[in-house]
Protein backbone atom coordinates (compact mmCIF):
# COMPACT_ATOMS: atom_id res chain seq x y z
CA UNK A 1 0.00 0.00 0.00
CA UNK A 2 2.78 2.73 0.95
CA UNK A 3 4.61 1.54 -2.63
CA UNK A 4 1.03 2.80 -4.70
CA UNK A 5 0.80 5.88 -2.30
CA UNK A 6 4.39 6.61 -3.43
CA UNK A 7 3.75 5.91 -7.27
CA UNK A 8 0.84 8.04 -6.69
CA UNK A 9 2.22 10.49 -5.29
CA UNK A 10 5.12 10.75 -8.08
CA UNK A 11 2.24 9.99 -10.78
CA UNK A 12 -0.09 13.17 -9.94
CA UNK A 13 3.25 15.66 -10.25
CA UNK A 14 4.12 14.03 -13.33
CA UNK A 15 0.87 14.48 -14.69
CA UNK A 16 0.21 18.06 -13.92
CA UNK A 17 3.53 19.33 -14.71
CA UNK A 18 2.61 19.13 -18.24
CA UNK A 19 1.08 22.40 -17.91
CA UNK A 20 -0.37 22.59 -21.73
CA UNK A 21 -2.62 19.56 -20.84
CA UNK A 22 -3.77 21.05 -17.65
CA UNK A 23 -4.69 24.58 -19.30
CA UNK A 24 -6.14 22.96 -22.18
CA UNK A 25 -8.15 20.78 -19.83
CA UNK A 26 -9.22 23.78 -17.09
CA UNK A 27 -10.38 26.06 -19.90
CA UNK A 28 -12.66 23.26 -21.68
CA UNK A 29 -13.85 22.21 -18.17
CA UNK A 30 -14.10 26.35 -17.40
CA UNK A 31 -16.39 26.58 -20.82
CA UNK A 32 -18.70 23.57 -19.46
CA UNK A 33 -19.66 26.30 -16.76
CA UNK A 34 -19.44 29.46 -18.51
CA UNK A 35 -22.05 28.40 -21.01
CA UNK A 36 -24.42 26.58 -18.27
CA UNK A 37 -24.17 29.63 -16.81
CA UNK A 38 -25.31 31.38 -20.42
CA UNK A 39 -27.99 29.02 -20.82
CA UNK A 40 -29.56 29.84 -17.18
CA UNK A 41 -29.36 33.02 -17.32
CA UNK A 42 -31.39 33.32 -20.96
CA UNK A 43 -34.48 34.50 -21.12
CA UNK A 44 -37.02 31.91 -19.93
CA UNK A 45 -34.20 30.11 -18.47
CA UNK A 46 -33.30 26.50 -19.42
CA UNK A 47 -35.55 23.08 -18.78
CA UNK A 48 -33.06 20.54 -16.89
CA UNK A 49 -33.94 18.18 -20.09
CA UNK A 50 -32.02 20.73 -22.32
CA UNK A 51 -29.30 20.78 -19.66
CA UNK A 52 -29.04 17.36 -19.35
CA UNK A 53 -28.45 17.12 -23.19
CA UNK A 54 -25.71 19.81 -23.56
CA UNK A 55 -23.55 18.13 -20.31
CA UNK A 56 -24.17 14.79 -21.80
CA UNK A 57 -22.92 15.52 -25.22
CA UNK A 58 -20.00 18.38 -23.76
CA UNK A 59 -19.52 16.40 -20.73
CA UNK A 60 -19.90 12.90 -20.73
CA UNK A 61 -19.36 13.02 -24.94
CA UNK A 62 -16.46 15.62 -25.31
CA UNK A 63 -14.04 16.68 -22.42
CA UNK A 64 -14.60 13.95 -19.99
CA UNK A 65 -13.39 10.64 -22.23
CA UNK A 66 -10.91 13.03 -24.58
CA UNK A 67 -9.64 14.69 -21.56
CA UNK A 68 -9.10 11.12 -19.65
CA UNK A 69 -7.74 9.77 -22.40
CA UNK A 70 -5.15 12.49 -22.79
CA UNK A 71 -4.41 12.42 -18.74
CA UNK A 72 -4.59 8.31 -18.45
CA UNK A 73 -2.79 6.91 -21.58
CA UNK A 74 0.10 9.50 -20.61
CA UNK A 75 0.61 8.37 -17.12
CA UNK A 76 2.43 5.30 -18.18
CA UNK A 77 2.52 5.83 -21.90
CA UNK A 78 4.99 8.91 -21.49
CA UNK A 79 7.21 6.47 -19.30
CA UNK A 80 7.32 4.09 -22.36
CA UNK A 81 7.92 6.50 -24.72
CA UNK A 82 10.68 8.17 -22.67
CA UNK A 83 12.04 5.10 -21.76
CA UNK A 84 12.17 5.75 -17.83
CA UNK A 85 9.65 3.21 -16.55
CA UNK A 86 12.14 1.12 -15.75
CA UNK A 87 12.82 3.21 -12.87
CA UNK A 88 9.87 2.39 -11.63
CA UNK A 89 9.13 -1.54 -13.38
CA UNK A 90 12.96 -2.01 -11.55
CA UNK A 91 11.62 -1.65 -7.56
CA UNK A 92 10.57 -4.20 -5.67
CA UNK A 93 6.85 -3.50 -5.52
CA UNK A 94 4.06 -5.81 -6.55
CA UNK A 95 2.31 -4.92 -10.14
CA UNK A 96 -0.76 -3.79 -8.63
CA UNK A 97 0.80 -1.45 -6.41
CA UNK A 98 2.16 0.45 -9.29
CA UNK A 99 -0.88 0.59 -11.89
CA UNK A 100 -3.04 1.56 -8.74
CA UNK A 101 -1.11 4.19 -7.98
CA UNK A 102 -1.21 5.44 -11.41
CA UNK A 103 -4.95 5.07 -11.79
CA UNK A 104 -5.50 6.93 -8.50
CA UNK A 105 -3.09 9.61 -10.13
CA UNK A 106 -4.74 9.36 -13.30
CA UNK A 107 -8.35 9.22 -11.41
CA UNK A 108 -7.34 12.52 -9.39
CA UNK A 109 -6.34 14.67 -11.96
CA UNK A 110 -9.09 13.68 -14.41
CA UNK A 111 -12.22 14.33 -11.40
CA UNK A 112 -10.24 17.48 -10.30
CA UNK A 113 -9.86 19.39 -13.85
CA UNK A 114 -12.72 18.15 -15.59
CA UNK A 115 -15.39 16.81 -13.23
CA UNK A 116 -15.93 18.99 -10.21
CA UNK A 117 -16.04 21.56 -12.77
CA UNK A 118 -18.95 19.42 -14.34
CA UNK A 119 -20.67 18.80 -11.27
CA UNK A 120 -20.40 22.21 -10.80
CA UNK A 121 -22.42 22.88 -14.24
CA UNK A 122 -24.44 20.49 -13.43
CA UNK A 123 -25.58 22.21 -10.38
CA UNK A 124 -25.92 25.27 -12.15
CA UNK A 125 -29.02 23.90 -14.40
CA UNK A 126 -30.37 21.39 -11.86
CA UNK A 127 -28.53 18.17 -13.79
CA UNK A 128 -27.09 15.52 -11.16
CA UNK A 129 -23.60 14.96 -12.73
CA UNK A 130 -21.50 13.74 -9.84
CA UNK A 131 -22.27 10.11 -10.11
CA UNK A 132 -22.20 9.66 -14.15
CA UNK A 133 -19.84 11.73 -14.15
CA UNK A 134 -17.36 10.26 -11.32
CA UNK A 135 -18.34 6.37 -12.67
CA UNK A 136 -17.63 7.36 -16.21
CA UNK A 137 -14.50 9.15 -14.99
CA UNK A 138 -13.61 5.67 -13.20
CA UNK A 139 -14.00 3.64 -16.79
CA UNK A 140 -12.33 5.45 -18.97
CA UNK A 141 -9.33 6.27 -16.45
CA UNK A 142 -9.31 2.15 -16.36
CA UNK A 143 -9.15 1.28 -20.18
CA UNK A 144 -6.97 4.63 -21.24
CA UNK A 145 -4.16 3.51 -18.46
CA UNK A 146 -4.03 -0.01 -19.77
CA UNK A 147 -3.66 1.33 -23.54
CA UNK A 148 -0.94 3.50 -22.21
CA UNK A 149 1.07 0.46 -20.38
CA UNK A 150 0.11 -2.03 -23.76
CA UNK A 151 0.24 -0.24 -26.38
CA UNK A 152 2.44 1.43 -28.99
CA UNK A 153 0.28 3.88 -29.60
CA UNK A 154 -2.41 4.72 -27.25
CA UNK A 155 -3.75 8.21 -28.35
CA UNK A 156 -4.35 6.67 -31.51
CA UNK A 157 -6.01 3.96 -30.33
CA UNK A 158 -7.89 5.72 -27.82
CA UNK A 159 -9.23 8.25 -30.39
CA UNK A 160 -10.64 5.55 -32.86
CA UNK A 161 -12.47 3.86 -29.98
CA UNK A 162 -13.53 7.59 -28.47
CA UNK A 163 -14.77 8.40 -32.36
CA UNK A 164 -15.72 5.29 -33.80
CA UNK A 165 -16.90 3.28 -30.87
CA UNK A 166 -18.59 5.16 -28.31
CA UNK A 167 -19.84 8.22 -30.72
CA UNK A 168 -21.20 6.47 -33.53
CA UNK A 169 -21.72 2.23 -33.16
CA UNK A 170 -23.21 3.41 -29.79
CA UNK A 171 -25.26 5.80 -31.49
CA UNK A 172 -26.49 3.59 -34.12
CA UNK A 173 -29.14 1.35 -31.44
CA UNK A 174 -30.60 1.12 -27.95
CA UNK A 175 -28.71 -2.78 -28.29
CA UNK A 176 -24.92 -0.90 -29.64
CA UNK A 177 -25.73 2.12 -26.96
CA UNK A 178 -25.51 -0.76 -23.98
CA UNK A 179 -21.62 -1.27 -24.97
CA UNK A 180 -20.77 2.27 -24.23
CA UNK A 181 -19.58 3.76 -21.01
CA UNK A 182 -21.47 6.90 -21.90
CA UNK A 183 -24.72 5.05 -22.10
CA UNK A 184 -24.21 3.96 -18.85
CA UNK A 185 -22.87 7.03 -17.46
CA UNK A 186 -26.36 9.52 -19.41
CA UNK A 187 -28.56 7.30 -17.90
CA UNK A 188 -27.44 8.57 -14.16
CA UNK A 189 -28.09 11.72 -15.13
CA UNK A 190 -30.94 11.85 -17.20
CA UNK A 191 -34.83 11.45 -16.09
CA UNK A 192 -37.00 8.85 -17.45
CA UNK A 193 -38.41 10.04 -20.70
CA UNK A 194 -35.69 12.69 -21.44
CA UNK A 195 -34.12 12.77 -25.32
CA UNK A 196 -30.80 13.75 -24.55
CA UNK A 197 -29.47 12.34 -28.27
CA UNK A 198 -27.68 9.70 -26.56
CA UNK A 199 -29.57 6.48 -26.14
CA UNK A 200 -29.87 5.93 -21.74
CA UNK A 201 -32.47 3.81 -19.86
CA UNK A 202 -30.03 1.37 -18.23
CA UNK A 203 -30.94 0.17 -15.23
CA UNK A 204 -29.72 2.15 -12.00
CA UNK A 205 -27.53 -1.01 -11.04
CA UNK A 206 -26.80 -1.54 -14.48
CA UNK A 207 -25.16 2.13 -14.52
CA UNK A 208 -23.49 1.74 -11.11
CA UNK A 209 -21.88 -1.80 -12.06
CA UNK A 210 -21.03 -1.26 -15.78
CA UNK A 211 -18.91 1.32 -15.49
CA UNK A 212 -16.80 0.49 -12.33
CA UNK A 213 -16.25 -3.22 -14.12
CA UNK A 214 -15.13 -1.56 -16.97
CA UNK A 215 -12.68 0.66 -14.74
CA UNK A 216 -11.56 -2.05 -12.78
CA UNK A 217 -11.09 -4.76 -15.61
CA UNK A 218 -8.90 -1.55 -17.23
CA UNK A 219 -7.24 -1.80 -14.08
CA UNK A 220 -6.55 -5.63 -13.81
CA UNK A 221 -5.32 -5.54 -17.48
CA UNK A 222 -3.10 -2.67 -16.84
CA UNK A 223 -1.78 -4.81 -14.15
CA UNK A 224 -1.34 -8.16 -16.31
CA UNK A 225 0.84 -6.01 -18.77
CA UNK A 226 2.59 -4.78 -15.96
CA UNK A 227 4.05 -8.14 -15.05
CA UNK A 228 4.69 -9.48 -18.27
CA UNK A 229 5.98 -6.04 -20.08
CA UNK A 230 9.41 -6.22 -22.19
CA UNK A 231 10.51 -2.60 -20.48
CA UNK A 232 12.44 -0.38 -22.41
CA UNK B 1 34.25 -17.57 -14.54
CA UNK B 2 33.45 -17.99 -10.69
CA UNK B 3 34.01 -15.25 -8.33
CA UNK B 4 35.76 -15.56 -4.97
CA UNK B 5 33.40 -13.72 -2.68
CA UNK B 6 30.71 -16.09 -2.57
CA UNK B 7 30.12 -19.57 -2.69
CA UNK B 8 28.17 -20.78 -6.03
CA UNK B 9 27.61 -18.10 -9.11
CA UNK B 10 25.58 -15.39 -8.46
CA UNK B 11 24.40 -14.96 -11.90
CA UNK B 12 23.88 -18.34 -14.07
CA UNK B 13 22.91 -17.59 -18.07
CA UNK B 14 21.96 -21.46 -19.36
CA UNK B 15 21.51 -21.53 -22.90
CA UNK B 16 19.89 -17.74 -23.52
CA UNK B 17 18.36 -16.60 -26.24
CA UNK B 18 16.40 -13.51 -27.50
CA UNK B 19 14.33 -12.74 -30.92
CA UNK B 20 12.65 -9.78 -31.91
CA UNK B 21 10.90 -11.11 -34.66
CA UNK B 22 13.29 -12.53 -37.16
CA UNK B 23 16.23 -10.91 -35.15
CA UNK B 24 18.13 -12.66 -33.09
CA UNK B 25 19.69 -10.33 -30.48
CA UNK B 26 21.35 -13.16 -28.59
CA UNK B 27 22.09 -16.46 -29.26
CA UNK B 28 22.55 -19.40 -27.72
CA UNK B 29 24.46 -17.76 -24.51
CA UNK B 30 25.83 -19.41 -21.62
CA UNK B 31 28.07 -18.44 -18.77
CA UNK B 32 28.13 -17.74 -14.79
CA UNK B 33 29.79 -15.52 -12.38
CA UNK B 34 30.57 -14.84 -9.28
CA UNK B 35 31.64 -11.73 -7.01
CA UNK B 36 33.79 -9.14 -8.52
CA UNK B 37 33.77 -6.28 -11.86
CA UNK B 38 33.61 -8.15 -14.77
CA UNK B 39 33.58 -6.03 -18.49
CA UNK B 40 30.73 -7.35 -20.94
CA UNK B 41 32.57 -6.04 -24.06
CA UNK B 42 31.33 -5.90 -27.36
CA UNK B 43 30.73 -3.44 -30.27
CA UNK B 44 27.47 -1.62 -30.87
CA UNK B 45 24.44 -4.38 -31.66
CA UNK B 46 26.55 -7.27 -30.29
CA UNK B 47 23.33 -8.09 -27.73
CA UNK B 48 25.03 -6.38 -24.54
CA UNK B 49 22.02 -4.91 -23.56
CA UNK B 50 19.92 -6.83 -24.20
CA UNK B 51 22.05 -9.59 -22.10
CA UNK B 52 21.90 -6.99 -19.30
CA UNK B 53 18.13 -6.39 -19.60
CA UNK B 54 17.24 -9.81 -19.33
CA UNK B 55 19.97 -10.70 -16.71
CA UNK B 56 17.49 -7.72 -14.73
CA UNK B 57 14.77 -9.25 -15.66
CA UNK B 58 13.41 -6.11 -17.77
CA UNK B 59 12.92 -8.72 -20.44
CA UNK B 60 12.16 -12.65 -20.82
CA UNK B 61 14.23 -14.82 -22.99
CA UNK B 62 13.14 -16.46 -25.61
CA UNK B 63 14.76 -19.56 -24.88
CA UNK B 64 17.03 -20.33 -21.95
CA UNK B 65 17.33 -19.32 -18.42
CA UNK B 66 18.61 -16.18 -16.44
CA UNK B 67 18.80 -17.30 -12.52
CA UNK B 68 20.36 -14.06 -10.44
CA UNK B 69 21.29 -14.98 -7.02
CA UNK B 70 19.44 -18.38 -7.67
CA UNK B 71 16.14 -17.00 -8.66
CA UNK B 72 14.90 -15.86 -11.71
CA UNK B 73 14.83 -12.03 -11.90
CA UNK B 74 11.52 -11.79 -14.10
CA UNK B 75 9.08 -13.78 -12.17
CA UNK B 76 10.76 -12.70 -7.96
CA UNK B 77 9.63 -9.39 -7.45
CA UNK B 78 11.61 -9.63 -4.08
CA UNK B 79 14.62 -10.21 -6.05
CA UNK B 80 14.76 -6.71 -7.82
CA UNK B 81 15.73 -5.19 -4.21
CA UNK B 82 18.69 -7.36 -4.76
CA UNK B 83 19.47 -5.98 -8.25
CA UNK B 84 20.62 -2.55 -9.46
CA UNK B 85 20.39 -1.45 -13.12
CA UNK B 86 21.93 1.32 -14.64
CA UNK B 87 20.47 1.48 -18.18
CA UNK B 88 21.80 2.53 -21.22
CA UNK B 89 19.17 5.35 -21.89
CA UNK B 90 19.59 8.92 -20.47
CA UNK B 91 16.78 10.31 -19.71
CA UNK B 92 15.40 10.46 -16.47
CA UNK B 93 12.23 11.14 -14.66
CA UNK B 94 12.98 15.22 -15.89
CA UNK B 95 10.63 17.18 -13.48
CA UNK B 96 12.85 15.73 -10.42
CA UNK B 97 15.76 17.01 -8.67
CA UNK B 98 18.71 14.43 -8.03
CA UNK B 99 17.70 13.67 -4.35
CA UNK B 100 13.88 12.86 -4.94
CA UNK B 101 15.20 10.78 -7.52
CA UNK B 102 17.76 8.73 -5.82
CA UNK B 103 14.85 8.69 -2.42
CA UNK B 104 12.19 7.58 -4.69
CA UNK B 105 14.52 4.22 -5.53
CA UNK B 106 14.91 3.92 -2.29
CA UNK B 107 11.57 4.24 -0.91
CA UNK B 108 10.38 1.88 -3.65
CA UNK B 109 12.86 -0.48 -2.59
CA UNK B 110 12.27 -0.21 1.05
CA UNK B 111 15.32 1.16 2.05
CA UNK B 112 15.34 1.36 5.92
CA UNK B 113 16.99 4.78 6.35
CA UNK B 114 15.91 6.27 3.32
CA UNK B 115 16.74 9.70 3.78
CA UNK B 116 20.36 9.10 4.97
CA UNK B 117 21.01 6.41 2.12
CA UNK B 118 19.93 8.82 -0.08
CA UNK B 119 22.43 10.99 1.01
CA UNK B 120 25.09 8.85 0.59
CA UNK B 121 24.32 7.77 -2.29
CA UNK B 122 24.16 10.88 -4.21
CA UNK B 123 27.66 11.83 -2.61
CA UNK B 124 29.10 8.72 -3.43
CA UNK B 125 28.80 9.45 -7.01
CA UNK B 126 29.92 13.16 -6.64
CA UNK B 127 26.46 14.87 -7.36
CA UNK B 128 25.46 17.33 -4.08
CA UNK B 129 22.20 16.11 -2.58
CA UNK B 130 21.06 19.38 -2.16
CA UNK B 131 21.06 20.37 -5.60
CA UNK B 132 17.82 22.30 -6.43
CA UNK B 133 18.03 22.19 -10.51
CA UNK B 134 15.64 19.74 -12.09
CA UNK B 135 17.09 16.60 -13.70
CA UNK B 136 16.21 18.29 -17.04
CA UNK B 137 19.04 20.64 -16.69
CA UNK B 138 21.82 18.05 -15.89
CA UNK B 139 24.69 17.32 -18.38
CA UNK B 140 24.96 13.99 -20.04
CA UNK B 141 28.18 12.91 -17.74
CA UNK B 142 25.74 14.35 -14.16
CA UNK B 143 23.13 12.22 -15.48
CA UNK B 144 25.36 8.98 -15.67
CA UNK B 145 25.87 9.44 -11.80
CA UNK B 146 22.54 10.30 -11.15
CA UNK B 147 21.20 7.01 -12.51
CA UNK B 148 24.60 5.12 -10.36
CA UNK B 149 22.97 6.66 -7.41
CA UNK B 150 19.44 5.40 -8.17
CA UNK B 151 21.32 1.87 -8.77
CA UNK B 152 23.48 1.71 -5.40
CA UNK B 153 21.00 3.34 -3.23
CA UNK B 154 19.59 -0.05 -1.62
CA UNK B 155 22.67 -1.34 -2.06
CA UNK B 156 22.56 -3.98 -4.59
CA UNK B 157 24.10 -7.61 -4.12
CA UNK B 158 24.29 -7.65 -8.32
CA UNK B 159 25.26 -4.36 -10.09
CA UNK B 160 24.60 -4.14 -14.07
CA UNK B 161 25.80 -0.97 -15.70
CA UNK B 162 24.93 -0.67 -19.26
CA UNK B 163 27.82 2.00 -20.75
CA UNK B 164 27.92 3.81 -17.71
CA UNK B 165 31.10 5.87 -18.05
CA UNK B 166 30.05 6.85 -21.48
CA UNK B 167 29.86 11.51 -21.00
CA UNK B 168 32.05 11.37 -17.96
CA UNK B 169 35.19 13.31 -17.98
CA UNK B 170 38.84 11.47 -17.04
CA UNK B 171 38.44 11.79 -13.83
CA UNK B 172 34.75 11.48 -13.01
CA UNK B 173 35.56 7.85 -15.04
CA UNK B 174 38.74 7.47 -12.82
CA UNK B 175 36.34 7.70 -10.06
CA UNK B 176 33.32 5.40 -11.16
CA UNK B 177 35.44 2.47 -12.08
CA UNK B 178 37.21 3.00 -8.32
CA UNK B 179 33.20 2.93 -6.99
CA UNK B 180 32.89 0.24 -9.35
CA UNK B 181 36.12 -1.73 -7.92
CA UNK B 182 35.27 -1.26 -4.33
CA UNK B 183 31.54 -2.60 -5.08
CA UNK B 184 33.33 -5.73 -6.58
CA UNK B 185 35.47 -6.02 -3.55
CA UNK B 186 33.10 -5.91 -1.30
CA UNK B 187 31.47 -9.26 -2.55
CA UNK B 188 29.37 -8.44 -4.69
CA UNK B 189 28.60 -8.57 -8.47
CA UNK B 190 29.53 -6.09 -10.80
CA UNK B 191 28.71 -6.76 -14.69
CA UNK B 192 29.37 -3.11 -16.69
CA UNK B 193 29.12 -3.40 -20.44
CA UNK B 194 31.08 -1.45 -22.71
CA UNK B 195 32.04 -1.15 -26.46
CA UNK B 196 35.68 0.93 -25.27
CA UNK B 197 38.33 -1.38 -24.97
CA UNK B 198 40.62 1.26 -22.86
CA UNK B 199 37.57 1.49 -20.65
CA UNK B 200 37.59 -2.03 -20.29
CA UNK B 201 41.25 -2.83 -19.69
CA UNK B 202 40.53 -0.26 -16.71
CA UNK B 203 37.56 -2.20 -15.47
CA UNK B 204 39.49 -5.50 -14.97
CA UNK B 205 40.93 -8.75 -16.34
CA UNK B 206 38.04 -10.60 -16.36
CA UNK B 207 35.48 -10.09 -19.66
CA UNK B 208 32.56 -11.49 -21.45
CA UNK B 209 33.00 -10.73 -25.05
CA UNK B 210 30.08 -10.88 -27.05
CA UNK B 211 29.07 -10.50 -30.84
CA UNK B 212 26.60 -10.81 -33.40
CA UNK B 213 24.69 -12.27 -29.90
CA UNK B 214 26.74 -14.71 -29.46
CA UNK B 215 29.36 -15.09 -26.07
CA UNK B 216 32.56 -15.18 -27.99
CA UNK B 217 34.85 -15.74 -25.19
CA UNK B 218 35.11 -15.44 -21.35
CA UNK B 219 37.19 -15.48 -18.63
CA UNK B 220 40.72 -13.03 -18.14
CA UNK B 221 41.49 -11.67 -21.54
CA UNK B 222 45.14 -12.84 -21.24
CA UNK B 223 44.27 -16.33 -20.72
CA UNK B 224 41.99 -16.22 -24.18
CA UNK B 225 44.19 -14.90 -26.00
CA UNK B 226 46.91 -17.68 -24.44
CA UNK B 227 44.14 -19.86 -26.17
CA UNK B 228 44.20 -18.45 -29.25
CA UNK B 229 46.75 -21.08 -30.65
CA UNK B 230 45.41 -20.52 -34.54
CA UNK B 231 46.71 -17.15 -34.35
CA UNK B 232 50.07 -16.32 -34.31
CA UNK B 233 51.03 -14.10 -31.31
CA UNK B 234 53.38 -11.40 -32.36
CA UNK B 235 56.35 -9.64 -30.98
CA UNK B 236 58.61 -6.46 -31.87
CA UNK B 237 62.25 -6.79 -31.35
CA UNK B 238 64.82 -4.36 -31.31
CA UNK B 239 68.45 -5.68 -32.16
CA UNK B 240 72.14 -4.43 -33.80
CA UNK B 241 71.45 -7.63 -35.86
CA UNK B 242 68.33 -7.76 -37.19
CA UNK B 243 68.70 -9.60 -40.13
CA UNK B 244 70.82 -12.28 -38.84
CA UNK B 245 68.11 -12.84 -35.72
CA UNK B 246 65.67 -12.58 -38.62
CA UNK B 247 67.35 -15.56 -40.71
CA UNK B 248 68.07 -17.46 -37.09
CA UNK B 249 64.19 -17.14 -36.63
CA UNK B 250 62.93 -18.60 -39.42
CA UNK B 251 66.19 -21.59 -39.62
CA UNK B 252 64.85 -22.33 -35.94
CA UNK B 253 61.17 -22.82 -37.49
CA UNK B 254 60.32 -19.94 -34.45
CA UNK B 255 58.93 -17.49 -36.80
CA UNK B 256 56.42 -17.58 -39.40
CA UNK B 257 56.78 -14.74 -40.29
CA UNK B 258 59.35 -11.74 -39.84
CA UNK B 259 59.44 -8.00 -40.85
CA UNK B 260 61.99 -6.16 -40.53
CA UNK B 261 62.69 -2.51 -40.04
CA UNK B 262 64.86 0.06 -39.63
CA UNK B 263 66.91 0.73 -37.66
CA UNK B 264 67.17 -2.34 -35.73
CA UNK B 265 63.56 -3.44 -35.57
CA UNK B 266 61.91 -6.74 -36.26
CA UNK B 267 57.88 -7.60 -35.83
CA UNK B 268 57.85 -11.61 -35.41
CA UNK B 269 54.77 -13.73 -35.84
CA UNK B 270 55.20 -17.02 -34.23
CA UNK B 271 52.60 -20.21 -33.80
CA UNK B 272 54.38 -20.43 -30.30
CA UNK B 273 54.43 -18.12 -27.82
CA UNK B 274 56.02 -19.85 -24.99
CA UNK B 275 58.46 -21.98 -27.33
CA UNK B 276 59.51 -18.13 -28.86
CA UNK B 277 60.24 -16.85 -25.23
CA UNK B 278 62.29 -19.66 -24.35
CA UNK B 279 64.10 -20.13 -27.51
CA UNK B 280 65.02 -16.36 -27.99
CA UNK B 281 67.32 -15.63 -25.62
CA UNK B 282 70.11 -18.58 -26.71
CA UNK B 283 68.85 -17.85 -30.47
CA UNK B 284 70.39 -13.92 -30.20
CA UNK B 285 73.14 -15.49 -28.08
CA UNK B 286 74.38 -17.70 -31.24
CA UNK B 287 73.46 -15.32 -33.24
CA UNK B 288 75.45 -12.94 -31.55
CA UNK B 289 72.53 -9.98 -31.64
CA UNK B 290 71.99 -8.30 -28.51
CA UNK B 291 68.50 -7.82 -27.45
CA UNK B 292 67.50 -4.23 -26.88
CA UNK B 293 63.87 -4.74 -26.44
CA UNK B 294 60.88 -7.52 -26.46
CA UNK B 295 57.74 -6.48 -26.77
CA UNK B 296 54.64 -8.58 -27.46
CA UNK B 297 52.46 -6.81 -29.75
CA UNK B 298 48.97 -8.74 -29.60
CA UNK B 299 49.01 -9.68 -25.85
CA UNK B 300 46.05 -6.87 -24.68
CA UNK B 301 42.51 -7.06 -25.30
CA UNK B 302 42.26 -4.60 -27.97
CA UNK B 303 43.89 -7.90 -30.08
CA UNK B 304 41.76 -10.34 -28.27
CA UNK B 305 39.32 -8.16 -29.82
CA UNK B 306 39.99 -7.52 -32.95
CA UNK B 307 40.57 -11.42 -33.00
CA UNK B 308 37.27 -12.15 -31.79
CA UNK B 309 35.19 -9.58 -32.93
CA UNK B 310 36.21 -8.70 -36.12
CA UNK B 311 38.01 -11.98 -37.11
CA UNK B 312 41.81 -10.35 -37.88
Amino acid sequence: MRNAARVFGFMTRKLLRDWGRVAVLAVLAALAIVIASVMRSSDGGVSPEDGAGFLVWYGLSIILPFGSLLVASDAFGDLRDERTLVYLWLRPMRAWSATAGAAGAALTVVVVLLVVPLIVAGAILDVPMADGALLAAAAYTGVFLAFGLLLSRPMLVGLLVLLVWENVIGTLSAATARLTIRSYAASLVVSEGWDVGTPVGRSFAASLAVPLAVGAAGLLLATWGWRRAEVP
Amino acid sequence: MSGTGRPGPMLEVTRVSKRFGDLVAVSDVSFRLGAGVTALLGPNGAGKSTMLRMLAGLAAPSEGTVRVLGSDPRADVELRRRIGLVPQQESLFEHLRVREFVRLAADLTGVADATEATERAIGTVGLDPDDKRRLNTYSKGMRQRAKLASAIVGTPDVLFLDEPLTGLDPNQRNLMIDLFHRIGASGRCVLVSSHVLDEVQRLGTDVLVMGKGRLLAEGDFRRIRDLMDDRPSRFRITTDEPRALAAGLIAGGLAVGVEIHEPGALTVATASAGRFAAAIAPLARDSRASLHELRPLDADLESVFRYLVEGR
